[in-house]
C-alpha cells in the first residue's frame, strides 16, 4: 500500500514539475517575459508543444535569429519592430518547418529570411517589410511556403528560390531591387504581385511575360515604367500607399497589396513637424499632411499638465493640417526663485543658479546695483529667457566696487500639445513629440531671492611669472640659440630696465617691428653672425655691468659718460673754430 | 683593455613633483603633481657619470583673486625642466644589486602659463638641483632575462631607480619666486 501512495506521490509531482512544459501554445513575448529572443527560443525548445510564438514590442533586435521548427516569429508593429542582420553573411532569419514569420522589418542581412531544407510543414512569411538585404528570401529544396502581402525593396534579389515546390508568392511590392526581382525555378504561384524598378526582371521577363498576361493578375511595367506603388516614404521605412496607388484595392479580394494588406492593422506614421504658435488664450497648431491613404482625420491632445500623453483635452478637427485651441485658462502661480550665488571675475561677475523645474518659468530676471536694495545699475535688470537657463555673467563691472544682487522668475500659462493620425479602421498613430508653449502676455513675476554681494577684482596668475615670450631676435640670430646667456643677459635687461619706463617700452616696440627682417636675413647670410656677435659684445659687457651695478654705481657711470661726452663736444667746438684750449 | 662597465644610460622616470612655492595647494587644490622625465648619461668612469634631462610637469587649477579668492577663470602651468647633472654612484662591480648615488647640477626650467581668457605668458629661469637615491638591479632577479635583454637589444644591465631631487630655481637667487621644489622619482635604467 504504501508503495502504491508513493508511486502515487512521484507521479502527482512529475505531473506538477512538466505540467508547463505540456501547456498549451503560447506567446513568448521579449523584452515582456524575456529578455531575449535567445531565452524566448530556448523555453520554446523546453515547450513539448512545439507551436509556440515569440512576440516581438516595439524595438530593434540583432539577427541571426534561428527558428525551431514550428516556432513563429511575430512583431507587435510592422515598421518599428526590426531585425536588423548588421551586414554579417548569413541569414536574418533562418525558418523552422512550420514557422510563420510575420509584421517585422527584416533588414540588413546577406539573406533576410532562409528557408534551409526539405519539408512538409507549412511555411508562411506575411505582412513583413525586407530590406536592404543582398537576397530578400532564399529557399533551398524547400516546399510548401507562402509568400505574401510583404514589401521587398533596395534588396539586390527579393526572392531566389531553387529547387523548391509548392511555394506561392501573392500580394506583394517588389520594388526598387537591385539585381533582380524573383529568380526561381518551380513557382506554384505568382499572382496579385506588383512589381516596379527592379533593376532587372528575371521573372517577369522569362517567365510571366511568355504566359498569357490576362491569366494572372501581377501588375509589372518595363525598368521605367507607371505601375509605381507611390509609397509615403521609403527612405524613412513609411511603405504606407498614397492615394492613388495602383497597389491599393488590386490584391486578391480586393485587398491592398504590399505590407499593410491582408489583415495587416497597423496606424499611419505619426504627424511630422508640428508647430505650434500661442496666443492671449488660444494656440494655433499646425502640421504637415501625413500621406498614406488610408488618413482619415488628426486628433488634437493638449494639456496644461507635463505628464506624457494621452492628454484629457482632446479634439478631432478633421483631415486638415491646422486647427485652433481656444478658451485656454490664462491662470498661472508665480513660482518661488532659485538660490543665487556668484563668482568673482575681472570686472566680472559670474551669476549661476539651479534652473527651475517648473513647466511654467519662462524667464529669469537679474536685478542688480551697488548698494544694498537698489538694483538702478545701468542693464538691470537683466532679462535670461528659458526656463533651463543657470547662468549669466555681469560685464564691465568696475573692480573694487561691492554689487548687490537678486534674481526672480517670471512665470506664464503653459501648455503642452501633441496630434495623431487617425485612419479609417479606428486606428491611431503614435503621438507627435510633444510641444510646450507659453500663453502670451500673461507673465506673472515673483518676488526677489535673499540678496547676495561680491566684488570684482583682478585676477593674479600664480606664480605671478613674468612673460618673457618677446625674443631677442637679432642676438638670437647672432648666438644661434634662445638659450644662449648673452641673449638671456640682453632679455634681463629689457625686463628690467626698458619695459619699465614708457621710452624703453617705445625703443622695444621700434626694435620688434624692425628686427624680424633683420635676423631673418642674418639666418641666411651665417657667415655674418660673427661679426654680429662681435658688434653685440661690447653691449652685452656694458649691460651685463650695468645691471650688476649698485644705484651709486649707475649714477657715477651716467655721470662720467655724461662728462666724457661733454668734453669731447667742447674740444671739437674749439678745434672747428680754430681756438686753443 | 676595454672598459668592463656599459658607459651609456638611458631612464624613464615618474613621480611626484612638489613645487616649493607656498599657497601652490590654494591655488591647484593639491601640493604637487605627476611628473615626467627621460635621462641620458654617459659614465666617464664605472663611479662617475655625467647626463642631461629633460621633464614635464603641468598643474592647473581655479585662479584666485588679488585678494586671494577663487575666482571664476582657471588657470594651467606647465613645467619643461631640463637639467644637466654629475652624480656619483657607490658601485664596485657591475654585479651589485644595490647602488647608492648622488649628484647634483644646473636645472633650466621652460615654463608656460596660461589664464582663461588672458593668453598664455612664456619664459624661463634657471638654477640648480642636488638628487640622491638607490638603484635596485633588476638583472639579479631574472638573470636569463637579463642575457636574453643583453643579446636583443644591448642591454648590460637595468635597474629600477628610487630618486629624491631638490630643485632650486630662481636664478641662483636673483628670483623671489622659486619655481624648484622636490621630486620623488621612479625610474627604469637601462645601462647599454
Amino acid at each position: 500500500m504504501f508503495r502504491q501512495i508513493r508511486k502515487f506521490l512521484l507521479i502527482s509531482l512529475g505531473l506538477m514539475v512538466s505540467w508547463p512544459l505540456l501547456a498549451d501554445a503560447e506567446d513568448l513575448i521579449v523584452p515582456d517575459q524575456f529578455a531575449t529572443i535567445t531565452s524566448a527560443l530556448t523555453r520554446a525548445a523546453n515547450n513539448t508543444d512545439p507551436t509556440d510564438t515569440i512576440v516581438l514590442r516595439r524595438g530593434t533586435y540583432s539577427g541571426p535569429v534561428e527558428l525551431l521548427d514550428n516556432v513563429s516569429l511575430r512583431g507587435d508593429e510592422t515598421a518599428r519592430t526590426i531585425i536588423d542582420g548588421g551586414g554579417v553573411s548569413g541569414a536574418v532569419i533562418t525558418a523552422g518547418s512550420g514557422s510563420t514569420i510575420q509584421r517585422l522589418t527584416i533588414r540588413n542581412g546577406e539573406i533576410g529570411i532562409a528557408f534551409p531544407g526539405t519539408s512538409t510543414q507549412i511555411k508562411s512569411v506575411k505582412n513583413n517589410i525586407i530590406i536592404n538585404n543582398t537576397s530578400g528570401i532564399e529557399c533551398t529544396s524547400a516546399t510548401g511556403i507562402t509568400i505574401s502581402y510583404n514589401t521587398f525593396n533596395n534588396n539586390g534579389t527579393a526572392i531566389t528560390c531553387t529547387s523548391s515546390t509548392t511555394v506561392a508568392i501573392t500580394n506583394n511590392i517588389i520594388s526598387n531591387n537591385t539585381t533582380s526581382d524573383i529568380t526561381f525555378d518551380q513557382p506554384t504561384a505568382v499572382d496579385y504581385n506588383l512589381f516596379y524598378n527592379n533593376a532587372t526582371e528575371n521573372y517577369v521577363d522569362t517567365q510571366l511575360r511568355n504566359q498569357d498576361l490576362n491569366q494572372t493578375h501581377n501588375i509589372f511595367t518595363p525598368k521605367v515604367g507607371d505601375a509605381n506603388p507611390d509609397f509615403v516614404d521609403r527612405n524613412n521605412n513609411d511603405f504606407h500607399l498614397q492615394t492613388g496607388s495602383p497597389a491599393i484595392g488590386t490584391g486578391e479580394n480586393g485587398t491592398e497589396i504590399g505590407v499593410y494588406g491582408g489583415g495587416n492593422t497597423d496606424p499611419p506614421f505619426s504627424v511630422s513637424n508640428l508647430r505650434v504658435t500661442p496666443g492671449l488664450n488660444t494656440i494655433t497648431v499646425e502640421w504637415d499632411k501625413n500621406l498614406a491613404y488610408n488618413v482619415q482625420g488628426y486628433r488634437v491632445y493638449y494639456d496644461s499638465d507635463e505628464a506624457n500623453p494621452p492628454y484629457a483635452q482632446q479634439f478631432d478637427p478633421g483631415n486638415v493640417i491646422t486647427s485652433q485651441i481656444t478658451g485656454l485658462s490664462t491662470s498661472v502661480t508665480a513660482v518661488s526663485p532659485p538660490d543665487l550665488h556668484v563668482g568673482i571675475g575681472d570686472t566680472q561677475l559670474l551669476l549661476y543658479w539651479p534652473p527651475s523645474g517648473q513647466a511654467s518659468v519662462v524667464e529669469y530676471k537679474v536685478y542688480y546695483g551697488t548698494a544694498s536694495g537698489n538694483y538702478s545699475a545701468p542693464g538691470s535688470p537683466v532679462t535670461i529667457t528659458g526656463r533651463n537657463s543657470s547662468s549669466y555673467l555681469l560685464s564691465n563691472l568696475v573692480n573694487e566696487t561691492t554689487y548687490y544682487m537678486a534674481i526672480s522668475t517670471i512665470a506664464a500659462p503653459v501648455y503642452f500639445v501633441t496630434v495623431a493620425v487617425l485612419d479609417n479602421q479606428s486606428g491611431q498613430s503614435d503621438y507627435a513629440p510633444v510641444q510646450e508653449t507659453h500663453l502670451t502676455g500673461n507673465n506673472v513675476e515673483s518676488s526677489l531671492s535673499t540678496e547676495i554681494s561680491a566684488t570684482p577684482e583682478p585676477i593674479v596668475r600664480f606664480p605671478n611669472l613674468p612673460n618673457e615670450g618677446l625674443e631677442c631676435f637679432i642676438a638670437t640670430a647672432a648666438y644661434g640659440s634662445p638659450l644662449e646667456p648673452h641673449v638671456q643677459i640682453l632679455r634681463t635687461f629689457r625686463d628690467r630696465h626698458l619695459l619699465t619706463n614708457s621710452l624703453g617700452r617705445k625703443f622695444v616696440a621700434f626694435y620688434y617691428q624692425t628686427s624680424p627682417p633683420l635676423a631673418h636675413w642674418l639666418e641666411e647670410h651665417a657667415s655674418f653672425k660673427p661679426v654680429v656677435r662681435t658688434f653685440l659684445s661690447p653691449i652685452v659687457f656694458v649691460t651685463e655691468f650695468w645691471m650688476d651695478s649698485g644705484s651709486f654705481s649707475q649714477i657715477l657711470i651716467i655721470v662720467l659718460v655724461l662728462s666724457l661726452v661733454s668734453y669731447s663736444v667742447y674740444r671739437r667746438g674749439i678745434l672747428r673754430w680754430g681756438g686753443h684750449y | 683593455m676595454a672598459d668592463d662597465f656599459p658607459h651609456w644610460s638611458l631612464g624613464l622616470k615618474s613621480g611626484y613633483f612638489k613645487p616649493a612655492l607656498d599657497q601652490w595647494k590654494t591655488s591647484y587644490e593639491n601640493s604637487g603633481n605627476i611628473e615626467w622625465a627621460g635621462q641620458v648619461g654617459f659614465k666617464i668612469t664605472r663611479g662617475w657619470e655625467l647626463g642631461v634631462e629633460g621633464g614635464y610637469f603641468t598643474d592647473s587649477g581655479i585662479a584666485l583673486t588679488e585678494s586671494g579668492l577663487p575666482s571664476i577663470l582657471n588657470q594651467r602651468i606647465r613645467y619643461f625642466p631640463l637639467q644637466t647633472y654629475l652624480l656619483y654612484r657607490l658601485i664596485f662591480n657591475e654585479d651589485q644589486i644595490f647602488v647608492p648615488f648622488a649628484g647634483g647640477g644646473f636645472s633650466y626650467i621652460i615654463y608656460r602659463q596660461s589664464l582663461e581668457g588672458k593668453g598664455t605668458i612664456k619664459g624661463s629661469q634657471e638654477g640648480y638641483h642636488a638628487r640622491l637615491g638607490l638603484q635596485l638591479l633588476l638583472d639579479w632577479f631574472d638573470p636569463a632575462a637579463a642575457d636574453s635583454f643583453d643579446m636583443d637589444l644591448g642591454v648590460k644591465n637595468s635597474y629600477l631607480v628610487l630618486e629624491a631631487q631638490y630643485s632650486k630655481v630662481d636664478r641662483f637667487g636673483s628670483e623671489s619666486l622659486d619655481l624648484g621644489g622636490w621630486s620623488y622619482l621612479g625610474n627604469l635604467l637601462f645601462e647599454f
